[in-house]
C-alpha cells in the first residue's frame, strides 16, 4: 500500500473490488464451482444458516464489506456475520440473478425487511462477488452496496414501525 | 443461446469502453450517451434513475464536467450471452498528481445490450462514502503538487 487514500483500501490492505491478479482463476471445473456456489446461496440467502455459511469459506478467506468492515479468516467472518444476522431476524434475501465466470461468482440480492402492515415493502439491493478457492469453499468475497441508499431504506423502515 | 453472440456483445462492450475514453479525452459525453437507445433506463444508485437517452446525456455531462481527467479502467467484465448482459467492475480513477496513486474507487455496473452497438439499460452501484474520501485525498495531493510546481 502506497497511501491510505481510500477507506476500502485502508481497511483491506489490498487493491479492492474483485482484485483479479490475486483471486481469479479458471483452473476449477465449472460444475465444481457451480455446485459450491449453489450451496453457498442455499445456506446463506436461502436458509439464513450463517454458521453453515461461514463454513463455506476457507480458513484464510477474506471478506470485504464496504460499509463497516473487512474480516480476515473464516472464524472472523463467522464472528461477524452470525451476530449481525441474529440482530436482523426480519430481513430476508431474494436472489434476483447470479452469474459465474471461472471461479468468480456474482449475485444480485434484494435485502428485504418484513412487511409493516399497510405500508409499502422496504428493501435494498447489494451485489456480492465471491471467488471460489477449491474444496467446495470460497477464498474471497466483496460486497458492493450503496450505503446511503441502504441507510435511508432502513431509517424509513424503522420510522414506519418496522422491527429489526 | 441468447439473442446475440458473445462476440457481438464483447465487440459492442469494447466500443462502449473506447467511447467512454474518448469522452474523457474530449470532455464531452454526448457521443457516449448516444450508445443508449432512445428509451434506455439508467439506474444510478446514488444520483437516481434517468429515463431516456436525452436525460442520460444531460446528467452524465453535468456530473463529469467538474471531474476532468477521471477515467474508467475496467478491472474485469463478464459477458452473459444468454441474457445479453455485461457485468463489470470499473475503477473510477483520477490523474495521479504525485506518483502516490492510483487515486481510484471501484464501481459495479450492469449493462443490457440492445443490438447495433446500443444499450437499453445501465445500472451502477458503489459506496459514495469511499468516492468522497478518495476525491478528498486526491484534491489534497493535487493541490500540493500544483503548489510544489508553482514555487
Amino acid at each position: 500500500m502506497k497511501s491510505g487514500w481510500s477507506r476500502s483500501d485502508a481497511a483491506m490492505g489490498h487493491q479492492g473490488p474483485g482484485h483479479d491478479a490475486r483471486y481469479y482463476t479458471d483452473e476449477y471445473p465449472p460444475a465444481e464451482v457451480e455446485a459450491a456456489w449453489r450451496e453457498y446461496l442455499r445456506v446463506g440467502s436461502g436458509e439464513r444458516r450463517w454458521d453453515a455459511y461461514a463454513d463455506m469459506f476457507h480458513e484464510d478467506a477474506v471478506y470485504v464489506e464496504h460499509e463497516d468492515s473487512c474480516h480476515e479468516g473464516r472464524e472472523a467472518i463467522r464472528a461477524w456475520i452470525v451476530p449481525i444476522m441474529a440482530s436482523l431476524p426480519s430481513m430476508t434475501f431474494e436472489v434476483e440473478w447470479w452469474q459465474i465466470q471461472g471461479n468468480r461468482c456474482t449475485v444480485y440480492v434484494w435485502n428485504r425487511m418484513a412487511d409493516v402492515e399497510g405500508k409499502p415493502s422496504l428493501a435494498f439491493m447489494n451485489v456480492s462477488i465471491a471467488y471460489y478457492g477449491g474444496d467446495g469453499r470460497f477464498s474471497f468475497q466483496e460486497d458492493v452496496i450503496n450505503t446511503g441508499f441502504t441507510n435511508r431504506a432502513m431509517a424509513e423502515y424503522f420510522r414506519l414501525g418496522g422491527t429489526p | 443461446m441468447g439473442q446475440w453472440s458473445r462476440d457481438e456483445i464483447e465487440s459492442a462492450f469494447q466500443h462502449y469502453v473506447k467511447t467512454a475514453a474518448e469522452a474523457v479525452a474530449q470532455g464531452d459525453w454526448t457521443a457516449w450517451a448516444g450508445l443508449f437507445t432512445e428509451d434506455a433506463v439508467y439506474v444510478e444508485h446514488h444520483y437516481g434513475i434517468f429515463n431516456g437517452r436525452e436525460a442520460i446525456s444531460k446528467w452524465i455531462n453535468s456530473v463529469m464536467s467538474p471531474l476532468p481527467g477521471m477515467h474508467f479502467p475496467i478491472e474485469w467484465h463478464i459477458i452473459d450471452e444468454e441474457r445479453g448482459w455485461v457485468v463489470m467492475l470499473a475503477w473510477n480513477r483520477m490523474p495521479d498528481p504525485d506518483g502516490n496513486g492510483p487515486y481510484q474507487a471501484g464501481s459495479w455496473t450492469l449493462l443490457k445490450y440492445a443490438g447495433d452497438n446500443m444499450w437499453s439499460y445501465e445500472e451502477d452501484m458503489y459506496n459514495p462514502a469511499e468516492f468522497e474520501e478518495m476525491l478528498k485525498v486526491w484534491a489534497q495531493a493535487d493541490q500540493a503538487a500544483k503548489g510544489a510546481s508553482a514555487s
